[in-house]
């Protein structure tokens, strides 16, 4: 698979704050990627770049394999911000025939589906829609705009769980439909976790980790019983949380672990669950912090 | 809907509640004129009454009883022409559309070369459109409206009318260009130092320019080139060219500014 996308030791400061540090990332083509971080953690900074918004203090970026020079402006490429720039006196229909010749492969049938599925009354101003409407308005033209590479930053921002769902549930149809290369910026792992294929974790300006959700899954596993036994377990391992209640405790490990592990921890009296994706990136943030 | 298409889109979008202010102050400035005037000469005789009453006071006060002072036969406020009140656009539109309609335009993916490319084929069809308004006006003005009314037309003014109705509408069009340009280039880099710089020495030229007495000429012989030329290719020359700097200017601004 080509890349789409190709970020070499990528930097930007605001004053003596590193928002973005030294960071690297490759996209491949028909992918979708999930960028995850805590509010503060450089992903917009790190998408305003990506897309020309802002320039970075060093490193390269190269777009479709063309390098990003400063003030250049990638093509087919649609970025969808967290807040709405579109002229608020604007009908939703003028917004998004406004956005069609910005994308040449736009699909209007499928433009207009969407204002269905999504319940966004066309002839409505952008300034009475609603802050989750806003989004969908987004939304949809990052989904009708079909770009080669289609980034959406926090696009669930004020939807419902509903609304929420009917945009995921989109998002995979006609991915499925017409692969292309997506990148999600959000806080909510859980919800994209069935969606993207794999994830970028970001924190403090740098990539903490980038691993596929399957393997996240596969690798992460929660460790509880009593202390001695634990303890003895967890040497050697990658333990990114550990909690102890008197002479009991639990840990999050992160790292594969063979048949021969499962019957070690058996038989030290230690039971081996799954741990839920939000909770492994809260503990991967806070890695090596131990609540005694 | 081309890309062009969109900003022109933008553009009146951004614009729309200034256009119909200064239209709305326009048509309430007219009907203001033509009740003065109607209420000035509503009655002659009172003012002529008026006028020698003060007359008669001053003298008194003086004790100069040849004091005269000449009455213009009558009395009228002076207006500025409509057509010239419509050139309040011109700083609107090279204040509002560099401010309102960049982030916009990005947001949709523009790139910022076309932006700017598209930003002065706005800015050059509104110079034209402006200068033909006036031109179109100008002899309706002075055919119609100054029967009932005393105006004043840039186009007299500057005395442009010495090149013709076509030389007249040339002429407007490159001044209005170099407004437009002028006033984008002060507002296409407000978060650059460099722009901070400009807007300074603009600020203190004039001031400086006039209280100096070495320069106090130069300074008129520039606003007499620019305004008053008698070549009307020197003009063009002078209006366009600076113009060209100023276009320049705020493409490097332009083209360095983050959203």
């Amino acid at each position: 698979m080509s890349s789409v996308l190709e970020v070499r030791q990528v930097s930007k400061a605001y004053g003596r704050t590193d928002a973005v540090d030294s960071l690297n990332m490759d996209l491949a083509e028909h992918t979708i990627y999930g960028l995850l971080g805590r509010n503060g953690a450089g992903k917009t900074t790190f998408l305003n770049m990506i897309t020309g918004g802002i320039f970075p203090d060093g490193g390269e970026i190269a777009v479709h394999g063309n390098l990003l020079k400063k003030g250049d402006v990638p093509t087919q490429t649609c970025y969808i911000r967290e807040k709405n720039f579109y002229p608020n006196n604007a009908r939703v229909r003028d917004v998004l025939q406004m956005a069609a010749a910005f994308h040449p492969d736009w699909d209007a049938k499928f433009a207009s589906k969407l204002l269905g599925t999504f319940k966004l009354n066309p002839r409505k101003k952008m300034r009475q829609l609603s802050r989750g409407m806003e989004s969908m308005v987004g939304n949809l033209i990052g989904l009708a705009s079909r770009a080669p590479l289609t980034i959406f930053d926090e696009p669930v921002l004020g939807l419902d769980v509903l609304m929420r769902e009917r945009f995921y549930r989109m998002l995979i149809e006609d991915y499925a439909e017409h692969p292309r290369t997506i990148l999600l910026s959000t806080h909510l792992i859980d919800e994209i976790a069935t969606v993207v294929e794999q994830v970028f974790i970001m924190e403090s300006g740098s990539i903490l980790m980038h691993e596929e959700v399957e393997q996240i899954r596969d690798r992460a596993h929660m460790i509880s019983g009593l202390g001695a036994g634990l303890d003895h377990f967890l040497q050697g391992r990658r333990v990114i949380h550990g909690e102890r209640y008197g002479n009991a405790g639990m840990a999050v490990v992160y790292g594969e672990l063979t048949e021969h592990d499962h019957r070690e921890a058996a038989s030290q009296g230690l039971t081996i669950e799954g741990v839920p994706l939000q909770k492994f990136f809260a503990y991967l943030i806070e890695e090596g912090q131990t609540d005694e | 809907m081309n890309k062009m298409k969109v900003q022109l889109r933008v553009s009146w979008l951004r614009m729309k509640l200034a256009v119909w202010i200064l239209l709305a102050a326009i048509a309430v400035s007219m009907a203001t004129g033509i009740i003065v005037n109607a209420a000035l000469d509503s009655d002659p005789q009172q003012d002529a009454q008026d006028v020698a009453a003060a007359v008669g006071e001053l003298r008194e006060i003086t004790g100069n009883d040849e004091l005269q002072i000449e009455v213009p036969s009558e009395m009228e406020n002076v207006n500025v022409s409509s057509a010239n009140m419509l050139l309040t656009l011109l700083p609107l539109l090279a204040i509002i559309l560099p401010l309102q309609t960049f982030r916009p335009m990005m947001n949709f993916g523009d790139s910022r070369r076309r932006y700017f490319t598209g930003l002065l084929g706005v800015y050059a069809v509104s110079a034209l459109l402006l200068a033909l308004v006036n031109s179109l006006w100008w002899p309706f003005e002075q055919n119609f409206v100054r029967i009932y009314s005393q105006t004043y037309n840039l186009i007299e003014v500057f005395g442009w009318e010495q090149f013709g109705t076509v030389g007249a509408f040339i002429y407007q069009s490159v001044f209005y260009f170099f407004v437009l340009t002028l006033f984008n280039l002060l507002f296409s880099g407000l978060k650059s130092p460099i722009s901070w710089i400009i807007w300074t020495v603009l600020i203190a030229a004039i001031p400086i320019g006039t209280s100096i007495a070495s320069l106090r000429v130069h300074v008129a012989d520039f606003f007499l080139a620019l305004l008053f030329n008698d070549s009307l290719i020197n003009a063009v020359g002078i209006n366009l060219g600076l113009s060209l700097i100023f276009i320049a200017g705020a493409w490097l601004f332009t083209r360095r500014r983050t959203f």
